[in-house]
């Protein structure tokens, strides 16, 4: 992974926290109720900062990855969150979405769609480009199955220069969001710089 | 009224558009979740007006959005996107996008920007 400076890590840091209070407000927004940033952490190093992720029981959790040029996100829910934040964007539509098949799956694929926006807002303005993601894929696995298939795609490039673990929390809904950036090294050095 | 059809991948939000549209009297003509069903199915329905998401799988709503503007220039397209980068919404106006309404929207969001489109 790059050798990253000082000031490069934290003008990258600060791009990446600013967009991350725009997810939680938007998280806000459709769940109808107050989300925020617990913490924002960068790792240059192939490891990651997933310790925490990787480590415990593998209990069912909702997975949404999604890619754009310079990099992807995967955006982590575990079964009660997702259950409760899917409810929550839908909730004036119950009697509509019960009659769907898989529908925290559908639901939560559109709600990390929308969340994740403001942080790509945040990245195509500090790269100089409009950026548009791919439509989120979601599916139900482990976090560790989850976390080995993101990063086996973000490292397939042999580009993968930073990576972001950013938890967003909502202690009113009882739920949280994992989310983790994978940047590409041409994206990183010109964020940096930015 | 308008007749409306709604292009966007996610069954979600295609159902929270139509039943707004439905609550406010508008009808919805038709659905697609790609650029060979909306083409189609603009070509069968022939609506008032296109609502189209601009992350959709393989294709995306610029391509989209020029097919149908090819298919009959006069289109009326409602861009309907958690996207809100300035320079993609400058781009999509004069790729001919009629306007806009970010996600996620309410009832009023919705049926300002269709007023704004077809204010009559």
């Amino acid at each position: 992974m790059s050798g990253l400076s000082d000031a490069g890590k934290s003008a990258l840091t600060a791009i990446v926290a600013a967009g991350a209070e725009e997810c939680a407000a938007k998280l806000a927004d459709f769940t109808h109720h107050p989300w925020s940033v617990e913490s924002v952490t960068l790792s240059l190093d192939e490891a990651g900062p997933f310790a925490d992720l990787m480590a415990g029981v593998a209990a069912d959790t909702y997975g949404s990855a999604i890619t754009f040029p310079g990099g992807s996100f995967l955006l982590l829910y575990s079964g009660k969150s997702g259950y409760l934040i899917s409810s929550a964007f839908t909730r004036d539509f119950q009697d509509r979405v019960e009659g769907m098949s898989k529908r925290e799956i559908l639901a939560l694929g559109e709600a990390s769609n929308i969340l994740i926006n403001p942080l790509v807002g945040r990245l195509a303005k500090a790269w100089g480009a409009s950026l548009i993601i791919s439509s989120p894929k979601t599916a139900i696995s482990s976090r560790r199955d989850h976390l080995t298939r993101s990063l086996e795609s973000s490292k397939a490039g042999g580009n993968l220069a930073a990576t972001f673990a950013v938890k967003l929390v909502s202690t009113q809904l009882f739920s949280e969001c994992h989310l983790l950036l994978f940047l590409d090294a041409a994206m990183v050095e010109k964020i940096a710089k930015a | 009224m308008a007749k409306v059809l709604i292009v966007d991948d996610s069954p979600v939000t295609r159902m929270i558009i139509g039943e707004f549209l439905s609550m406010s009297g508008h009808e919805v003509a038709g659905e697609a979740e790609n650029l060979a069903e909306a083409v189609a199915a603009y070509a069968q329905k022939k609506p008032d007006l296109v609502t189209l998401d601009l992350s959709m799988g393989q294709d995306d709503g610029f391509a989209v959005l020029k097919a149908l503007r090819a298919q009959d220039p006069k289109a009326k397209v409602l861009i309907v996107s958690a996207n809100s980068q300035s320079e993609i919404y400058d781009q999509l106006l004069k790729d001919g996008a009629a306007g806009f309404v970010t996600k996620p929207f309410t009832l009023a969001d919705l049926l300002a920007a269709v007023l704004k489109v077809l204010p009559s």
